[in-house]
């Protein structure tokens, strides 16, 4: 299934506001989550983890892991209240079309 | 194999940014291909160039920095590296640029290059702000100024005013580029 960049940023809030995550584990939460509706190319999160960072939705920070860097993304407050309203938004974008397509 | 797509994608990273997107994409794939393979774990990630490519600044908008760029420097010279006697028609009455007239050309490229820069930087925020004050404040100092300047210059050529437009179009450009929509989708 396609997704376009607003649902995908929308979604992207919504996994991490469960908590912390790195790219790999939030690619995970998005599959399990749509039940593997949404098999998207995972190099295809990345810019839009860092879209969301450069507008302080997210923050981010470096650990080492195993030998190797990596780069754990979280929600900030602004990040919360951006996803409450994207939340409502595609609510009532979504109850709009069920009306209409039934 | 993983090393190898790390160095295709290196080649079609934009600069800036290559050293931690990369670091970023290693951890990923070797994570992945620890549960998948190396080979299922890179058709996963999709291709270099479909991952590249969001990272890369939209062309409308590279074209709008670059001509932002290219605005701001021909200011440069326009305003400073000419003699201040020598901009027609020469000399100045008082031999050299009135106060006047000088802050405010100092205030253009100031706010000129706020603009500009913080386009060029993507700060969408700063862009907008800059850019609307640079349309408010810039376009009409550097109005006044044309005007100013021509009247401080008797016999002064009508087309000085044109001047007055140079800021403005910094500052819609600016504004553009920060309000324009960054249409990407992904798969």
């Amino acid at each position: 299934m396609e997704l376009d960049r607003a649902p995908l940023e929308g979604m992207l809030l919504s996994v991490l506001e469960k908590g912390p995550a790195h790219g790999y584990a939030v690619i995970e939460r998005l599959r399990d989550r749509s039940d593997g509706d949404f098999d998207l190319a995972e190099g295809t999160v990345y810019p839009a983890l860092h879209r969301l960072e450069r507008s302080r939705l997210l923050g981010s920070r470096w650990t080492e892991v195993g030998g190797r860097r990596r780069r754990t993304y979280s929600l900030t407050r602004r990040g919360r209240t951006q996803l409450a309203k994207r939340r409502a938004e595609w609510r009532a974008y979504a109850g709009a079309v069920q009306a209409v397509i039934g | 194999m993983i090393d190898r797509y790390l160095a295709e994608l290196a080649a079609r990273l934009p600069r800036r940014r290559r050293t931690q997107v990369l670091a970023e994409v290693e951890d990923h794939l070797r994570q992945a291909a620890e549960a998948h393979g190396e080979e299922e774990a890179i058709r996963r990630f999709g291709t270099t160039e479909e991952v590249a490519v969001g990272f890369r600044t939209p062309r409308h908008l590279r074209l709008g920095q670059l001509l932002l760029a290219a605005a701001v420097a021909s200011m440069v010279p326009a305003f400073y590296g000419a003699p201040e006697n020598w901009l027609p028609p020469a000399p100045w009455p008082e031999g050299e640029l009135p106060f006047s007239l000088a802050w405010k050309r100092d205030a253009i490229l100031v706010l000129a290059a706020l603009a500009a820069l913080s386009t060029l930087f993507a700060v969408r925020r700063l862009a907008l702000f800059t850019g609307a004050g640079a349309a408010g404040l810039a376009s009409l100092t550097a109005g006044v100024l044309a005007v100013e300047w021509s009247d401080a210059v008797p016999g002064a050529p009508g087309w000085l005013a044109l001047v007055g437009l140079v800021p403005g179009l910094i500052a819609a450009g600016a504004l553009y580029s920060a309000t324009a929509p960054r249409a990407q989708s992904s798969k």
